[in-house]
C-alpha cells in the first residue's frame, strides 16, 4: 500500500467507527495513531501521542473557549436575557407573525452574549414557543421559527465554533468575530422576511396580535435589557476599543456576567455552580475532540492526503467557486447527521490545505462553514437545535411537525448563504474597517 | 465499592477543575483591570492559565463527562438497534476507548515523572513550576480510563440505565 493509499483507508475507518457510534475524539484520534504507527514505526508514534494532549491544551488563546462558555452559561441560568424577548414582542407585535419575527430577534439578541447555537435556542424557546402557542400560532412555525433563530447565536459574536476555526486555521479571533456579525444580521433579516411572506400567504398560520402599548411601555421595556446591553458593551467595547484582546475578553465576559447577575439579584451559588459545570463539561468534550482532530492533521499530512488534494485541486484547474460549491454539498450532508464541532474538526485537516492553496480568504471561509454547521443543525434527520426545542415543548408538538416548520427556514439560509458566497463583503466588509 | 469510589473521584476532579475555572476566570480578569487601571500586570497570568488552569478544566472533567455521556458521539444507526443492542454496542465501542486513553495515560504518565525528576519549571522573570500540571493528564485520562472498562463491563451484565445518565441536563454545544 502507498502512503495515501493507507491515508485513504484511513479516512475509510474513520467513518465506519464514528457510524458505530465510537465517541468522536476517539474514532479520530485512535485511527489516526494507528495510521501514523503503520507510516513511522512505533518511535514517532509514541512521541506524538506522549506530546500533542499537553501541548494542544496548555495553551493561552484556547483559554477564551471555557470562558466564553462559562459567559454564556451564566447569562442562560440567571435568566439575564429574558427582557429581550418582552422587548423584541413590544416593538415587532405589529408585523404579520409578529411573534415569530420577536423569537428571532430575542435570539440576536442572546446571540451577542452566547457562543452557542444550542444554548440560544434553549432560552428564547423557553420563553417564546409557549407565547406563540398561546396565541394560536401553528405549531410548526412557533418551533421552527425558534430551532431556527437559534443558529444565530454562532454567527453574531461571541461564537465558540468561530473561535476553535479561527485557532484550527490561525485567523485572528477578533476579525473572524467582527466577520460574523453582517451574516448574523443577514440571517435574522432573512428569517424575519420570510415570517412576513409566509403569513402574508397564509394568514391562519399567525393570527393578528396586537401589543397594547405606547412608545413609553416600548422604551421602558428597552431599559429592562440593561443586563445584555451592558455586558455587551462591556465586552465588545474593551476588545475592540483595545483595553483587552480575544482571549481575555472571554474571562471578563464571565466575570462580568456573573457581577450583573448577581447585581440583579437573580443569581444563586446553585445556578452558578451549574454554569460552571455546563462550561466545564463542554470545554472538556471539545478538547477531546480537538485532540484527536490534531492528531488527524498529522496522520493525513503524513500520508500525503492533504498534499495530494491541494495539488489535485490545482492541477484540474478547479476554480474557488466550484471548489466552494463542493465543499458547500459535503457540509449541507454531513450537517444533516453529525454534530457542528465533530464535523468542523473533522474537515478542517482535510479542507484548509486545499482552501489555502487556492490563496481563499479564510475569514470569508470560516464564516461560510459556520453557516453550513448551522444549517446543519435544523435539518433533518439529526437537527440538534431541533431536538432542544422538542426537548422544551414535551408532547405539545411532534418533531416530524418542529422539521416541517424549519423547512422554510432551511430555504431562507440557502439563500443567505449564496449571498453570502456571491457577496464575499458582507463577511469581509467590517474585519477590513478593523485594520 | 468500585462504583461509588470511581463516582467519588470523578466528583472529587470535578470540583478541582471548578476551581481551576474560577481560578482563570479570575486572574485574567484580575490582571486585565490592574493593567488598565495600574499599568501593573499580575504576575505569570498567561503560563498560569496555560499550564495549569486549562490542563485542569480540559482533564480532570473528562471521567465525568463520560459518566453523563457527554462525550459526542453520533448517533444515526445506533438509536435504531434494539435497546439490548445498544448496550452492547455501546460496551464494544468503549474498550476501543479503553485501549486509547490507556496509551494516553501511559505515555503521559512517563512523560510526568520525567519532568518531575528534572523538576520542569518554566524562565522568566517569575519562575514557574510547571511539573506538577504534567500530572493531570494522566490522573484524568486514567480515571476517564477505568470509568470507559467499568462502564464496558456493567453495560455487557445489561446494566441499562447508565446510558440515560445526565439526560436530564440539556445538551448544550
Amino acid at each position: 500500500m502507498t502512503d495515501l493509499q493507507i491515508g485513504g483507508a484511513g479516512i475509510a475507518v474513520l467513518v465506519v467507527l464514528l457510524l458505530a457510534r465510537v465517541p468522536v475524539g476517539i474514532a479520530l484520534g485512535s485511527v489516526s495513531l494507528v495510521g501514523i504507527w503503520i507510516l513511522l514505526g512505533s518511535g514517532p508514534t509514541l512521541g506524538i501521542i506522549t506530546a500533542v494532549p499537553y501541548e494542544l491544551v496548555a495553551h493561552w488563546t484556547l483559554s477564551s473557549v471555557p470562558m466564553f462558555l462559562l459567559m454564556g452559561y451564566v447569562c442562560f441560568h440567571a435568566n439575564l436575557t429574558d427582557g429581550l424577548f418582552r422587548v423584541a414582542r413590544l416593538w415587532l407585535s405589529g408585523l404579520p407573525g409578529g411573534l415569530a419575527i420577536a423569537s428571532v430577534g430575542g435570539a440576536a439578541g442572546f446571540s451577542a452574549v452566547t457562543g452557542s447555537s444550542v444554548a440560544c435556542a434553549a432560552a428564547m424557546g423557553r420563553i417564546a414557543v409557549p407565547e406563540m402557542l398561546k396565541n394560536n400560532y401553528d405549531k410548526g412555525l412557533a418551533a421552527g421559527s425558534v430551532a431556527a433563530a437559534g443558529t444565530i447565536g454562532s454567527l453574531i459574536p461571541p461564537s465558540i465554533l468561530l473561535l476553535i476555526f479561527g485557532i484550527f486555521a490561525e485567523v485572528p479571533i477578533g476579525k473572524l468575530f467582527i466577520g460574523g456579525f453582517l451574516p448574523g444580521l443577514l440571517t435574522a433579516t432573512m428569517f424575519a422576511a420570510m415570517i412576513v411572506l409566509r403569513v402574508k400567504l397564509q394568514p391562519s398560520i399567525a393570527p393578528a396580535f396586537r401589543e397594547e402599548a405606547n412608545w413609553r411601555i416600548r422604551f421602558a421595556a428597552l431599559l429592562d435589557t440593561w443586563p445584555v446591553i451592558l455586558l455587551v458593551l462591556g465586552v465588545f467595547g474593551g476588545l475592540f476599543g483595545g483595553l483587552f484582546t480575544p482571549t481575555e475578553a472571554g474571562a471578563v465576559g464571565a466575570v462580568l456576567s456573573i457581577v450583573i447577575a448577581a447585581a440583579k439579584r437573580s443569581l444563586t451559588w446553585a445556578k452558578l455552580g451549574e454554569a460552571i459545570i455546563e462550561a466545564m463539561h463542554s470545554t472538556a468534550a471539545i478538547f477531546i475532540i480537538a485532540i484527536g482532530a490534531n492528531l488527524l492533521t498529522r496522520f493525513l499530512a503524513f500520508a500525503g492526503v492533504s498534499d495530494f488534494l491541494a495539488s489535485f485541486v490545482i492541477s484540474e484547474g478547479i476554480s474557488e467557486l466550484a471548489l466552494i460549491l463542493g465543499i458547500s454539498v459535503v457540509y449541507l450532508i454531513l450537517g444533516m447527521f453529525l454534530d457542528p464541532l465533530g464535523i468542523m474538526l473533522l474537515t478542517l485537516p482535510i479542507f484548509l490545505p486545499v482552501v489555502e492553496s487556492l490563496q481563499i480568504d479564510l475569514i470569508w471561509f470560516g464564516i461560510l462553514i459556520i453557516k453550513y454547521l448551522e444549517i446543519g443543525l435544523i435539518t433533518p434527520p439529526v437537527g440538534l437545535n431541533v431536538f432542544v426545542i422538542k426537548g422544551i415543548v414535551g408532547d405539545a408538538i411532534k418533531t416530524e411537525v418542529i422539521f416541517k416548520g424549519i423547512l422554510w427556514f432551511v430555504v431562507a439560509d440557502l439563500i443567505t448563504l449564496s449571498l453570502l458566497i456571491a457577496i464575499p463583503d458582507i463577511a469581509l466588509l467590517l474585519p477590513r474597517l478593523l485594520d | 465499592m468500585l462504583e461509588t469510589c470511581l463516582r467519588f473521584l470523578c466528583r472529587l476532579f470535578s470540583w478541582i477543575a471548578m476551581a481551576a475555572m474560577g481560578a482563570m476566570a479570575l486572574h485574567v480578569t484580575a490582571d486585565v483591570v490592574s493593567k488598565n487601571l495600574l499599568n501593573l500586570p499580575l504576575p505569570v497570568t498567561v503560563e498560569m492559565t496555560a499550564h495549569y488552569y486549562m490542563v485542569a478544566v480540559v482533564f480532570f472533567p473528562i471521567a465525568a463527562v463520560e459518566l453523563r455521556n457527554g462525550h459526542i458521539s453520533v448517533e444515526i444507526i445506533s438509536q435504531y438497534v434494539s435497546e439490548r443492542g445498544r448496550q452492547l454496542l455501546v460496551a464494544a465501542v468503549s474498550l476501543i476507548g479503553v485501549a486509547y486513553f490507556a496509551i494516553v495515560t501511559a505515555r503521559t504518565w512517563g512523560d510526568a515523572v520525567r519532568s518531575f525528576d528534572s523538576g520542569e519549571y518554566l524562565y522568566g522573570s517569575f519562575q514557574l513550576t510547571i511539573w506538577p500540571t504534567r500530572f493531570f493528564i494522566p490522573l484524568g485520562c486514567g480515571l476517564l480510563t477505568a470509568v470507559l472498562a467499568w462502564k464496558a463491563v456493567m453495560l455487557i451484565r445489561g446494566r441499562g440505565g447508565l446510558l440515560s445518565e445526565g439526560d436530564a441536563s440539556m445538551k448544550l454545544d
